[in-house]
């Protein structure tokens, strides 16, 4: 398990100064989808006995809809807990000497990636749509030195703040490097 | 076409192999690497309680039909419903 006073290649006086993970409204958008994917088979169950009334009796239809209705939710159910497993375990740590990106991606990926502080150029934020505009949510990009790609916050909440507190401790760190102009 | 009716089990069992490898891994995943806090523990315990419910509930009803019945595929198959026509 991660723990916070086990950072991946934790450096030396290294403290964590934010967790954040997406925002909320990312992970209640998914348990809503899951929540209409656990309703829909009634529906469509009653849609079906009207045409067909015999459906729930017959020797084929029966068994059919039994092991078609328990697969159907053991996938919602797997696709709830994976819903969360990608939001609870993406992740994004901002230390005062680094910012580390863990992101699940898939079953069977996982990668960690990190910048250093006193490497950032630029940092900027971007709110684009209703409900990110509503709910205070979107993308922090932060753009480093050299020809590296750009770090990407997706969908966090308060993205302005964030972007602020980034710059505020990369200028921090540049000067504990004396590197600032 | 005639077949036992237990010929359905076999693609519904490989659904559950498959299902099996991916809870597991998903289960894996949220223990090695959550964060060692009652979070992750509960949310774990809440999926595996859940999933033994839907399994239990599924054998309940799988266990009720007779799968040693023999039925025909194709038997009525293009016969429309009467309700169509009224």
């Amino acid at each position: 398990m991660l723990s916070i006073y086990r950072l991946p290649g934790h450096l030396p006086n290294e403290k964590i100064i934010k967790v954040i993970r997406k925002d909320i409204f990312v992970l209640f958008k998914k348990i809503f989808l899951g929540a209409l994917l656990a309703l829909l088979p009634f529906f469509v169950l009653q849609i079906m006995l009207n045409s067909f009334p015999a459906l729930l009796s017959g020797d084929l239809s029966y068994p059919l809809v039994v092991l078609g209705a328990s697969a159907y939710y053991l996938f919602v159910w797997l696709f709830l807990f994976f819903s969360f497993i990608d939001y609870y375990l993406d992740i994004w740590i901002i230390t005062n000497e680094r910012i580390i990106d863990i992101k699940q991606e898939g079953f069977f990926s996982r990668v960690i990636s990190e910048q250093r502080l006193n490497r950032i150029q630029d940092v900027t934020s971007e709110v684009t749509g209703i409900m990110p505009t509503i709910l205070h949510y979107g993308d922090v990009f932060v753009q480093t030195a050299g020809t590296q790609q750009r770090f990407y916050f997706h969908q966090i909440p308060n993205p302005d703040k964030i972007r602020d507190a980034i710059i505020k401790l990369a200028e921090i760190n540049k000067i504990k490097h004396g590197e600032s102009k | 076409m005639v077949f036992p009716l237990y010929f359905l089990l076999f693609p519904y069992l490989i659904f559950l192999g498959v299902w099996a490898v991916f809870s597991l891994t998903a289960i894996y995943h949220m223990l090695r690497f959550g964060f060692k806090n009652i979070t992750t523990l509960l949310v774990t315990i809440i999926y595996i309680s859940v999933s033994a419910w839907l399994l239990y509930t599924s054998y309940k009803y799988i266990n009720q039909i007779n799968w040693d019945t023999h039925v025909s595929l194709l038997k009525g198959m293009f016969e429309m419903p009467t309700q169509f026509f009224k």
